[in-house]
């Protein structure tokens, strides 16, 4: 008989066990998005080889019939085969912009879609953006890192369907924003955490998204707001988690000097 | 249809790394996701950064495929995991300074555990929370999970009933999840 794995059933809590499939999920529907495209890339391109190759067959008999001057034969040639070229683009993203719809792998794309899909979470990318992107393959650095993760929790929201899951995503979401400097998008993804997170009655997930926000106003220098958000979440606490309750106050009381 | 179950680490993650293989996914993800759950809950210490470590993790797995070469698969994997677990941490503890930003010397950090050691820094957690239990729950957890003893043999060799063994070793598993900072179901 195999001995029973301990970490594994450690680790297999009701609780756990649902967010393990659920994690599952949203990563299949990401991996299948990545499946569809490839094969509707090389269908489009079956479509546009075979295209071709019916033109070019046409042409050559078309050639072989006429007894003109042979100018005029190459110049067919020429203008057909733009013809054929042209419907590539088209056959090309119709499938991409397609599956930006369905989910979204990790790429700066993803980001500009995630925004689309919750209002002003994330600004348009930057220079600086594409920048660091770019670094990203050759030399990584904690910038691009938290650019990455950005991408790849944002892909992770955009599968999944349960709105606590979504709120505690957006929340992770917009304290990397914050880190990176992101303000407006922190705070845009830090509103939808703390909306979906009041309406699944996660009260401290709620409060942590309010002391986040806190954390935003005092990047933007707005002191007066940042304890107002931190006061609402104490408050929003009442009595729960004396340990997150005192470290706020410890936070609202060195905003006051 | 083929049994992807049979299939080694490195010939699943090629199915994926080839042809977005989202079932070989599946069989990985099943093989893998306790461990490194357990993984990331030893390096960040609480169930909801655990829970943010651990889908970046695998996000992160199928968004650096390509860079897998064949080799061992566990070890990259881990490998990864320290580094997301490592900086959601590091995040956290930035988020818990009130103003201004707080300098993060991840490097560091990472080098405390050896990338090599795959999950050995796990297992050295995991042994000192058993050693943390009394002497009857430690007992059953060696003989259960260690030994591999089922719990007729176990109540036998300790001189206990059968629903004692049981019991026994379903508290000790209670114990040993809030010691590695997992809240267990409720008692059934």
């Amino acid at each position: 008989m195999k001995k029973p794995d301990l970490i594994d059933e450690l680790m297999s809590t009701k609780k756990l066990n649902a967010f393990f499939e659920r994690t599952e999920r949203s990563m299949v529907t990401i991996i299948s998005a990545h499946t569809a495209e490839p094969i509707a890339r090389r269908s489009a391109w079956w479509i546009v080889g075979g295209a071709a190759g019916l033109a070019l067959i046409g042409t050559t008999v078309w050639m072989t019939l006429r007894t003109d001057s042979p100018v005029e034969s190459t110049s067919a040639v020429v203008v057909a085969a733009p013809r054929v070229m042209e419907s590539t683009p088209e056959q090309g993203t119709s499938p991409s912009s397609m599956q930006t719809l369905v989910a979204t792998p990790p790429s700066a794309a993803t980001r500009s879609s995630i925004s689309t899909q919750r209002p002003s979470t994330r600004e348009a990318p930057t220079s600086d953006d594409h920048l660091m992107i770019g670094q990203a393959d050759a030399t990584p650095t904690i910038e691009s890192a938290t650019l990455r993760e950005i991408d790849s929790l944002s892909s992770i929201l955009y599968a999944t369907q349960e709105p606590l899951d979504k709120a505690r995503l957006a929340y992770q979401i917009g304290i990397r924003q914050r880190l990176h400097g992101d303000v407006d998008a922190a705070i845009a993804s830090l509103t939808t955490a703390r909306a979906l997170a009041q309406s699944s009655h996660a009260t401290v997930l709620e409060a942590r998204s309010l002391a986040e926000r806190s954390r935003c106003e005092v990047k933007r220098g707005r002191v007066l707001e940042a304890r107002t958000f931190l006061d609402d979440a104490i408050r929003l606490l009442a009595d729960k988690n004396e340990s997150l309750r005192q470290q706020w106050r410890q936070e609202r009381d060195a905003l006051a000097h | 249809m083929k049994d992807l179950t049979v299939e080694t680490d490195n010939e699943l993650f090629a199915r994926i790394q080839n042809h977005d293989d989202a079932q070989a996914f599946r069989v990985l993800y099943g093989r893998y996701k306790r461990r490194i759950f357990a993984y990331c809950l030893q390096i960040v210490k609480d169930e909801e950064s655990a829970k943010d470590a651990f889908q970046t993790t695998f996000a992160a797995v199928y968004e650096q495929r390509m860079s897998y070469t064949p080799g061992t698969f566990s070890s990259w994997l881990f490998t990864i995991a320290k580094r997301t677990a490592m900086r959601v941490w590091t995040d956290r503890r930035a988020t818990r300074l009130p103003v201004g930003e707080v300098p993060i010397d991840i490097e560091e950090l990472i080098d405390e555990h050896d990338a090599t050691e795959v999950d050995v820094y796990l297992l050295e957690a995991l042994r000192k929370a058993i050693n943390r239990l009394g002497p009857d729950y430690k007992e059953a957890v060696e003989l259960r999970y260690f030994q591999g003893l089922a719990f007729e043999e176990i109540a036998q060799t300790l001189g206990i009933s059968l629903s004692l063994a049981k019991v026994r070793v379903t508290r000790a598993k209670q114990m040993l999840q809030r010691l590695m900072n997992l809240e267990p179901d409720d008692i059934s």
